[in-house]
């Protein structure tokens, strides 16, 4: 009755023709990137995020100074700006920085920086510098860009001890853009765990879970980081702190994540094709890891890339508040200590120039959030 | 239910008997928790390569009842016997090994065309499912058999590695169908199978369950609300009013001749397509509350010819002449309308 089975290779081998832009033939990741790829704010955030984060790793190598060497002569000393054209008019094609010349203000006894227009330093790509370990396995003393010999730039100005803040912000982005993803995935074994429990084995499971979630959503953050924090010892290293941290956050991140992960469960628990599936004799466990898990792994992504704003800013809080991220180490939210004092604020407002950073990547994190969440239900 | 089985010469693929599933409906602070009877010993049998439809109103049953009949909900009493082979076997007494092998006997089509389909995997692998379930083939000549499943359903083998999102609800249900039939099923249960397609996609997909009928020999438990769906498909119709079957007979005879005035009352509400046809009586009245049925007849306080007898005493489903059966004291001395 069925003559099939000659027409099957000839069958197999046409769609694959079409297949690279046919959507009928693209999986759920395919149909995802199409769609995300057409959110034009959550690509433009991603390239930012893309670079801040090799910003980040390579930080060393784009460095333009060691960034815990103390300059007492330049302390509090105001970026320094690039140049093309000197004051005599003449256009240099390749971009340069004036010395610094300072002085004391006679009336506030303040030192006051300025522009040394006889002296010029150009800026060169990979010139020597200070030498650095690359992942503490290579030596290496070639930067990104940089002026050579004597010359100075602070492309970020300094602090009060006369620390470069542009290597010092790139420095510190290691631990506060790495903390964001490790709490989070801290955070998502905990919740996806007892929210897919919760979800699956139902009853009095579900009752203690949920209310335990409950629990840790309904106490004041800000108080319960700082009982956590107090409570680390104070002789941990700085690893050991940075680990901490992230624990800390992801206690209390994970209730969240939790109860998202249980609705979906408890939704797709009863869904027709689960039903479908088990009607086959499918066996439980196949059916988590088949069906289940990846009709939600979508909605995770969404809600883990949501999620990391929230560690990043939190870090910064606790770092800001001193209980989080101690010196020597640097995060962002150790950076903006300095600028506590109004009069900081004030008269050395570069020193907030990491704040800016967290701004930018706690928004390219909401951008991709939101465009993840667009994509997420390609069939819709 | 005896004479038809001779008639035919067969045992019954499929005998239910006294199947209930009670569900606990939790009081409150100052009320005693009591029981919702969703099922309130059922009892039928199903020949085999005959379909059976199954209707009645939203909320009386015929879900789970084609469910517990797959174990796909769990009965609270009664007795299901399967023919498997030459033995029957109570499915209701299988433990998860034995019954997961039995599976393959029993399928189900579903009545939402898109949540039954997994999204994330392609028509392959969701009509390869089934046969990879219990590694019975794989490889080439799994890739023949899904294509001979799909040509059978109606569906271009090329559109194999598709995923259900390029597809029309008549053409998912399709699919559903070949994953039902991958098996080779004795029995496959359409609950709602066609209510949420379109018109005339119904007409092909209940042609298509026919055809499929009477190539394969599968037996059918077809479960509707429509009337005229039923009519179409089945040889047989039970009637089902809050958990119990209050009618069952050959299809023509029960739209000819209702025994039950519940049926009457559900054959009356069929729309006619001619205009001059006034309707008779329209369905009124509401459906007592499941978790709180009345002693007597659950239909009597909406039957126009209930007397006090209904009130107090519960009919049960008995066999009147030419196997009808019907459950109401007063199915002979009532001549009822039937629909053309």
């Amino acid at each position: 009755m069925l003559t099939v089975a000659s027409d099957t290779e000839t069958l197999a081998i046409e769609p694959e023709a079409d297949i690279a832009n046919d959507d009928y033939f693209a999986s759920q990741w395919t149909l995802m990137w199409h769609k995300f790829r057409k959110h034009k704010l959550a690509m433009v955030a991603s390239a930012i995020l893309i670079m801040l984060y090799i910003l980040g790793i390579f930080s060393s190598f784009f460095a333009t100074n060691e960034p815990d060497q103390y300059h007492q002569d330049y302390v509090l000393a105001p970026p320094q700006g690039i140049h093309f054209v000197d004051t005599e008019g003449n256009f240099s094609l390749r971009p340069f920085v004036y010395g610094i010349a300072s002085d004391i203000d006679p009336d506030t006894w303040e030192t006051i920086y300025k522009d040394d227009t006889t002296q010029k330093y150009s800026l060169s790509l990979f010139p020597k510098g200070h030498s650095y370990k690359l992942f503490g396995l290579f030596n290496l003393d070639r930067h990104f860009i940089g002026v050579e010999g004597e010359g100075k730039w602070f492309l970020f100005g300094t602090d009060e001890f006369g620390r470069d803040m542009f290597s010092r912000t790139l420095v510190a982005s290691q631990i506060s853009l790495f903390i964001g993803i490790i709490g989070v995935f801290l955070s998502f074994l905990i919740g996806s765990t007892l929210g897919g429990l919760s979800g699956y084995l139902g009853g009095k499971v579900d009752i203690f879970i949920q209310r335990l979630a409950e629990f840790v959503l309904a106490i004041p953050t800000i108080p319960l980081w700082m009982a956590l924090a107090a409570a680390l010892p104070s002789t941990w290293s700085s690893t050991q702190v940075f680990f901490g941290i992230t624990l800390i956050l992801s206690m209390v991140g994970w209730a969240n994540l939790s109860r998202v992960v249980r609705g979906k469960t408890l939704e797709l628990r009863e869904s027709d094709f689960v039903l479908a599936a088990r009607l086959m004799g499918v066996p439980t466990m196949k059916i988590i890891v088949r069906h289940i898990l990846p009709s939600f792994a979508s909605y995770l992504i969404v809600s883990i890339s949501l999620g990391i704003p929230g560690m990043i800013l939190a870090e910064t809080a606790l770092s800001f508040l001193q209980i989080g991220i101690k010196p020597p180490s640097v995060s962002w939210g150790v950076l903006l200590q300095t600028a506590q004092s109004p009069r900081a604020l004030s008269e050395s407002p570069w020193l907030l120039i990491p704040g800016i950073f967290v701004v930018v990547t706690v928004l390219c994190y909401n951008f991709i959030g939101d465009g993840l969440r667009d994509a997420a239900d390609p069939y819709k | 239910m005896e004479a038809s089985s001779q008639e035919t010469g067969n045992e019954p693929l499929l005998v239910v008997n006294d199947l209930k599933k009670y569900y606990p409906v939790n009081g409150g602070w100052f009320k005693p928790p009591s029981e919702l009877k969703a099922l309130d010993g059922i009892s039928f049998t199903l020949e085999r390569g005959e379909t059976l439809g199954l209707v009645g109103e939203s909320g009386c049953g015929k879900t789970t009842l084609g469910r517990c009949i797959l174990r796909a909900i769990e009965p609270s009493g009664g007795k299901i016997e399967f023919l498997n082979g030459r033995t029957y076997m109570d499915i209701l007494k299988l433990d998860t090994k034995s019954l997961r092998d039995l599976r393959a006997q029993m399928q189900m089509v579903f009545q939402d065309p898109y949540g039954s389909l997994d999204p994330r995997m392609t028509v392959f692998d969701i009509i390869a499912e089934p046969l990879t379930t219990k590694s019975r083939i794989s490889g080439k000549k799994l890739t023949e058999r899904v294509a001979e499943l799909m040509e059978m359903v109606g569906l271009e083998v090329k559109f194999l590695n598709r995923y259900p999102h390029a597809f029309s609800g008549g053409q998912r249900q399709r699919i559903g169908i070949a994953r039902a039939l991958a098996t080779n099923p004795e029995l496959v249960v359409c609950d709602e199978a066609v209510s949420a397609l379109d018109v005339s996609v119904q007409a092909q997909i209940l042609n298509l369950l026919k055809d499929l009928q009477q190539e394969l020999g599968i037996t059918y438990l077809f479960i509707s609300h429509n009337l005229s769906v039923v009519r179409h498909i089945s040889d047989r119709i039970a009637v089902m009013y809050l958990g119990r079957l209050v009618e069952l007979a050959e299809s023509d005879q029960m739209f000819e001749k209702p025994m039950h005035p519940y049926t009457e009352m559900l054959l009356s509400a069929i729309p006619s397509p001619d205009p001059d046809v006034k309707r008779q009586a329209a369905v009124d009245g509401e459906v007592p509350n499941p978790a709180n049925v009345p002693p007597g007849c659950a239909f009597c306080d909406r039957c126009k010819y209930a007397i006090p007898k209904c009130r107090t005493e519960r009919p049960e489903l008995r066999a009147l002449q030419n196997n009808h059966l019907a459950a109401c004291h007063r199915a002979e001395e009532l001549s009822l309308v039937g629909a053309v």
